[in-house]
Order: structure tokens, then C-alpha cells, then sequence
């Protein structure tokens, strides 16, 4: 076979007729964070949204929190932080569905690259912008107060659940980008889920303060759970196993769906 | 000589539509072919079958020595693609698109940065080498997205309507660009709606309609199969035409045209008859015709596929051709 393969690729490709998934999806990588750091638009959506978010809640409902004796900042970040996934989600939606239009990932595909390289790049450049987001609020959180009262294993749970949940959404949104092909349709689906998902959670607003039909709801979608997971890391005593099992279950689903989902739209016949 | 594609009765529908219809085509090593047709006529799904990126739904194909279906990862390769649309990406500038698909295709990084410098001179982007792609013009993207198809060198490349939607300037650039890269041994399989287009850059044409192939041959051959020289007459009026047939009949079969009349020419001497016929018929008043243009004329490639399918190429198409990307084409 090898015989066969130098024979047949007189310009030394034998070796890139076995395509290196890790390989291309780093170029690939690359050339997304290469992109994102001239989108101002970008640049803006992890590091200053985030930001301005954080201090407007804080600023708003900081005092009142406070009266009610909860501690607003440590349940705050974790919202900020699924929040700050989702705007790296709907980028990477965009960016998917870009590639698409503008013909990139047509060109791929005659390309001695890996199917699912274009997916895990960008997927690894969204997790990359993740960690930049991460780190933004935690010096923010950090300076108005945000602690980790668990063990150092905690605090590093935190970010572990962070990025799995962004994996697990940008793999979706990723998906999603490729299979619409059309970057209004995909901000107009984005929309669709990150509005529901975010405000219907107990993110922003505990579960218990929304009207008891609404509650179930609520409390079992995977935005809640990630939530709660993420919070019970930040504190001291809290049981960790369930909130975490649970919140794992769903990102490992989701991850396998966006997963099949994007190979499936970058493998599909024209 | 090998044939370095070779297409046999591949057929793909999508819904009711039958896209290929048992189209068959070759192309020697070495050569450039020209795949002519209308748009609809199944160009690009030929392309985007012969590059592994849609799969027939009956009919072989071996590109490079490989078989499309079975070997997809072998013809990708060893092949170079320039769609419709030049895929670029245009927050990258020209050498950093170079520089990343020379990387995507396993060069090494210093290898991969000469490579570039040397396709923007040879292809005269040297002045785009530091703009991003975006801001640059048609023609410039075009040549552009041209040298990122062979940053490794192809041993086929397959060029789908490179030149739509240029200017005729930044047209002839790119001509004089693919012939540059025939010299250097690459086959060519290069799909047009522009008759001069395949005429001027093809060694051999093949010309299909509605899926299948109507016609195979060089330019010449098939221009032969239409008819011989004619000698043309236009005319200010064409309402003159009747009088000036009436003229020129006793030099052979005159055909009325829309813009003039025509008729057989065994050579040169046609012409220099029909001028001295149609001079003597003005001295004698017989003939006040305005003659815009006369000449000796060979059958062009539109006369060549009016006769193969009936209908002209240019009418055919009806809609300028979408401004939409190849990924959604036939989809």
C-alpha cells in the first residue's frame, strides 16, 4: 500500500492522503483566533460584554442581594461566565456558517483535510476565546469580591465545567452554523436559543422566583444545571457529586450531538 | 498519454432534477479540456463529483489514477480546485491565505512561507501580498484563489468557471495565468460558459447540455463539424439583405442572416468576388446597401453548439450567473 501511494502521488503526498486531524484542525485554529483578533466585534463580545454585564448586575442588584444576605458577586460570576459561553457559541455559529457561504469549507472538503478539522478548529479557537473571557471576569470577580470558599480542587472543577459547557454549546452552535449556510438564519436560531435558555435558568435569577408551573422547566434544563454545578463549586460544603453528575450527563449528550451534528453538515453532499 | 481524468456515465439527481445524465468525459495528461455548457448544463456537479465532494449516484470516475469514490482522500491529494467563487479568507491577507492552505496541505512552515512568496510573484500579487483579501478586486481575488489551488502542485487542477464575472482585462490576465501553469505539465479540466473562453485556453472541448455530453473534439474539429468558412456581409439595414442576396447568388447559396447575409467560401476568392459583385451592382445603381463590414468568417464555437443542441449558449442561460457560493450549488 505504501508502494502503491508513492507511486500513485509523484509530489511526495503520500503522506497527506492520510490527513492529521489534529494537524489540520490546528492550522485551522490558528487562522479562527487569527480572524478574531481583527473582529472588533469579536474582541468585544469576550472581553468587554462580559465585563460591562458583570459590573451593571452588580452595580443594579448588588445592594439589594446584599440586604437579602446573599453574597450577589459569587452568584453572579457563574452567570456571567454561561453567559460569556454563550456569546463565544453564537461566534462560532457565524464564523461556521461563513465558512460555508464564503465557500472555505467547500475548498476544505477537495482538500487533503480531515472531515472533522474544520469543526474542531474552530471549536478549539471558541474554547481559546473561552479561556480570555474566563480569565476577564474571574480579575473582575476577583476585585468585587468573588472567592472560592471549597478547596483548590473546587476552584479548578470551575473552570474544568466551564470549558466542558462550552464545548459541549459551541460544538451545537457549530453544527447549527454549518448545516443553515446562511448567517442570517443562524443569528435568528442563536437568538432562538440563547434567549429561552438563559433567561429561563437559574443563571441570572434563582429558580424558586419564577411562577411554579414555569419552575420545573427551570430547574431541568442544562443552563440550571450547569449553573448549579458551577455555584456549588464556588462554595465550601456543598454536595458536588450530583450537581456535577447531572451537569455532566447533559454536556457529554450534547457534546456527541454537536458532534455527529457538524460532521454530518461538513460531510454532506452538495 | 494517460488520461488523468476519466469520467465514465456518472449520473446524480438531486430530486426531479437529473444534474448528470450518464456523462462520460476524458482528459489526457498534459492538456487542458474544456467543459462547455450552459449554465444548468451540470459543469459544477461534474466538478464537485470529480473532486469527491458529491458522490454519483451511479457511473465511475478515476482522477489522478484514483477512483472518486473509493479513494477520495488519494484525489484529494493530488488535485487543485478553484471554484465559482473565489473561497478565501478575506480577513487574511493574500500571503497569509497562501501561507495557510500551503500549511493545510502538509508543507512545512518555512516551505510553506517561500512557496507563497514565490506564487505572488509569479502570479503579479506581490503589491496584494499585505492587504487583506477582502478589499482587493475580482480579478486580483481570482488569481489569487488560483495560486492558493496549486500552492502544492497538482497533478490535476480543476478550475470551475474561473473567469466568471471578470473584466475582459483581468480575463486575459487569468488565461495567460492557466496557460503558465500548462506549460508546466498540470492537467487541466476547466469548465466555461464562455465559448472564446474554452477556445482560446482548451486542446480539446467537451461540450455538454443538460447533463450529457453532445459533443467531443478540439475547437477545430468541432468547428469543422458545423460547416467551412464562410464569407459574411453585414449590413447598416438588414432589410437590404433580399437585394443583396439576389447580388451574390450567382457565387453559391446565400443565406439570410439577422445581421447580413452569407454564403460558402472555397477560399479567398470568394471574398474578392463577392466585393467585385457587390462594387459592380453599386456602379450600376442596381444596389444602395450600406455595408458595414464584409469578410471571410469561420464557424465560432457558438455556431458549433447551435447546431449540437439547438439552442444557443448565451440564451440558454438566461440568468447571469448567481453570485452565490459553490457549496450551495445544486443543492
Amino acid at each position: 500500500m505504501t508502494a502503491a501511494l508513492a507511486d500513485a502521488t509523484p509530489h511526495g503526498a503520500a503522506q497527506s492522503a492520510r490527513p492529521a486531524v489534529a494537524a489540520d484542525a490546528a492550522m485551522l485554529a490558528g487562522r479562527h483566533l487569527r480572524l478574531m483578533t481583527r473582529r472588533p466585534a469579536s474582541i468585544i463580545s469576550a472581553i468587554v460584554l462580559p465585563l460591562i454585564f458583570v459590573l451593571l448586575f452588580f452595580t443594579v442588584f448588588g445592594r439589594v442581594m446584599a440586604r437579602a444576605g446573599i453574597d450577589y458577586i459569587n452568584y453572579l460570576l457563574p452567570a456571567a461566565v454561561i453567559q460569556a459561553v454563550f456569546f463565544s457559541a453564537i461566534s462560532s455559529a457565524i464564523l461556521a456558517a461563513e465558512d460555508v457561504v464564503g465557500g472555505t469549507l467547500h475548498r476544505l472538503r477537495t482538500m487533503a483535510v480531515s472531515r472533522s478539522a474544520p469543526a474542531f478548529g474552530l471549536l478549539a479557537a471558541e474554547l481559546a476565546r473561552s479561556v480570555l473571557s474566563l480569565g476577564v471576569l474571574l480579575a473582575i470577580g476577583t476585585a468585587l469580591g468573588f472567592r472560592f470558599h471549597g478547596g483548590p480542587w473546587q476552584a479548578l472543577g470551575f473552570p474544568v465545567v466551564m470549558l466542558a459547557f462550552a464545548a459541549a454549546l459551541v460544538s451545537c452552535h457549530i453544527a447549527l452554523g454549518f448545516a443553515l449556510r446562511r448567517v442570517e438564519t443562524v443569528t435568528v436560531a442563536t437568538n432562538l436559543i440563547y434567549f429561552p435558555f438563559l433567561l429561563l435558568s437559574s443563571a441570572f435569577t434563582p429558580a424558586a422566583s419564577f411562577p411554579s408551573w414555569l419552575r420545573p422547566v427551570v430547574e431541568q434544563q442544562p443552563v440550571s444545571q450547569v449553573a448549579d454545578a458551577l455555584r456549588a463549586l464556588t462554595t465550601q460544603d456543598a454536595a458536588l457529586a450530583r450537581p456535577l453528575l447531572i451537569a455532566g450527563a447533559w454536556l457529554a449528550g450534547l457534546l456527541l450531538l454537536g458532534a455527529l451534528g457538524a460532521t454530518r453538515a461538513v460531510g454532506r453532499s452538495s | 498519454m494517460t488520461a488523468a481524468v476519466e469520467a465514465d456515465g456518472l449520473v446524480k439527481t438531486f430530486g426531479a432534477k437529473r444534474a448528470l445524465d450518464g456523462l462520460s468525459l476524458q482528459a489526457e495528461s498534459g492538456t487542458i479540456v474544456g467543459l462547455l455548457g450552459p449554465n444548468g448544463a451540470g459543469k459544477t456537479t461534474a466538478i464537485n463529483v470529480l473532486t469527491t465532494v458529491t458522490r454519483p449516484d451511479s457511473g465511475h470516475a478515476t482522477v489522478a489514477g484514483h477512483d472518486v469514490a473509493r479513494q477520495p482522500a488519494l484525489v484529494r491529494a493530488a488535485i487543485g480546485v478553484t471554484g465559482q467563487f473565489a473561497a478565501l479568507d478575506g480577513g487574511l491577507t493574500a500571503r497569509e491565505n497562501l501561507v495557510l492552505f500551503g500549511r493545510l496541505m502538509k508543507l512545512g512552515r518555512a516551505e510553506a512561507r517561500r512557496r507563497a512568496d514565490e506564487l505572488l510573484e509569479r502570479f503579479a500579487l506581490t503589491e496584494a501580498a499585505g492587504q487583506r483579501t477582502a478589499t482587493l478586486s475580482g480579478g486580483t481575488k481570482r488569481r489569487l484563489d488560483l495560486a492558493a489551488s496549486i500552492t502544492r502542485e497538482p497533478s490535476v487542477l480543476f478550475l470551475d468557471e474561473p473567469t466568471t464575472g471578470l473584466d475582459p482585462r483581468s480575463r486575459l490576465a487569468l488565461w495567460e495565468a492557466v496557460r503558465a501553469l500548462r506549460m508546466s505539465g498540470i492537467t487541466i479540466l476547466l469548465t466555461t460558459q464562455y465559448l472564446e473562453e474554452a477556445d482560446a485556453l482548451a486542446d480539446r472541448v467537451t461540450i455538454i447540455d443538460r447533463g450529457r455530453v453532445v459533443a467531443e473534439g478540439t475547437s477545430e474539429e468541432l468547428k469543422r463539424r458545423v460547416g467551412g468558412t464562410v464569407c459574411h456581409v453585414a449590413l447598416a439595414d438588414p432589410a437590404e439583405a433580399p437585394a443583396v442576396a439576389r447580388t451574390l447568388a450567382p457565387l453559391g447559396v446565400v443565406s439570410v442572416l439577422p445581421d447580413g447575409v452569407s454564403l460558402p467560401a472555397a477560399g479567398p476568392e470568394t471574398l474578392v468576388a463577392a466585393v467585385r459583385a457587390l462594387d459592380a451592382a453599386r456602379t450600376e445603381g442596381l444596389l444602395v446597401a450600406t455595408i458595414d463590414d464584409i469578410g471571410l468568417r469561420r464557424p465560432t464555437l457558438d455556431d458549433v453548439f447551435l447546431a449540437l443542441t439547438g439552442h444557443p449558449a448565451e440564451a440558454a442561460d438566461g440568468v447571469a450567473p448567481l453570485d452565490r457560493p459553490t457549496a450551495e450549488v445544486g443543492s
